[in-house]
């Protein structure tokens, strides 16, 4: 027999670790163009990623101790944050003739898709919020998914340390430059 | 101030997974508080605003 508690927590808890996973995905990516065009990130293109990892946050504590509203509220308040930094980039170059920052995928900016993924997951959370029946306590939590837990808590505790050392490496402990075009300490 | 903010994402992160909720949760107010004053700080900066 189907319980509608489990089937309504496993379905939060899937489509959590989706979002997570492209949160992963988004940051992995953006270190990669980084790496290899390359290019570096400005100083607003550091605040958006550290709009996503703190959204990440807010979906790991989901994770860890249990789908919460206040988790929910991390989330939201970190994409609202996210899509502000992403729009004031878009603001700096949206008039035609202004320039850009960094090249174009599928036509958009890496600012662009950032603001739209952010306000995607601020839409998706939203929704997520609303169905009651996950903060009912059910202690269900097999071990596949707790594997899932642990790996994608690795991933970003991976993906802010190779935050961390990008930054170091492109602006020493001094200010960011606001077009960067090389590293500040050469490895 | 960036690698300030990094930093404390990531004591925040590993504090949730050890099973600190309060604590994480402090520490990413605190990281996103300084993110915020960033942002700040940047708008202001380059627009030259009067508020």
């Amino acid at each position: 027999m189907l319980n509608i508690n489990h089937f309504v927590l496993a379905l939060e808890r899937i489509i959590t670790e989706i979002l997570l996973l492209g949160i992963v995905g988004i940051l992995f990516a953006a270190l990669i163009i980084q790496l290899t065009v390359p290019e570096l990130p400005c100083p607003l293109c550091i605040l958006q990623r550290i709009g996503f990892l703190c959204i990440a946050f807010g979906f790991l504590l989901n994770l860890r101790f249990g789908p919460r509203p206040s988790h929910y509220t991390i989330v939201l308040i970190s994409s609202l944050f996210t899509s502000f930094v992403a729009l004031r980039q878009i603001a700096l170059h949206v008039i035609p003739g202004t320039g850009f920052y960094g090249s174009a995928i599928f036509g958009l900016h890496l600012y662009t898709w950032s603001c739209i993924a952010s306000i995607a997951i601020a839409i998706v959370t939203v929704l997520l919020l609303g169905m009651d029946r996950q903060y009912r306590k059910v202690g269900y939590a097999p071990n596949t998914f707790k594997f899932i837990r642990n790996l994608l808590f690795t991933l970003v505790i991976i993906l802010i340390l190779l935050n961390i050392g990008s930054t170091v490496l492109e602006c020493g402990f001094t200010g960011c430059p606001d077009n960067p075009t090389q590293y500040k300490i050469k490895v | 101030m960036l690698i300030g903010i990094y930093v404390l994402l990531l004591a925040a992160t590993l504090l949730a997974w050890s099973g600190w909720r309060r604590f994480s949760i402090a520490f990413f107010a605190l990281g996103f508080i300084i993110a915020i004053l960033r942002f700040w700080h940047h708008v202001t900066d380059t627009l030259n605003l009067q508020l």
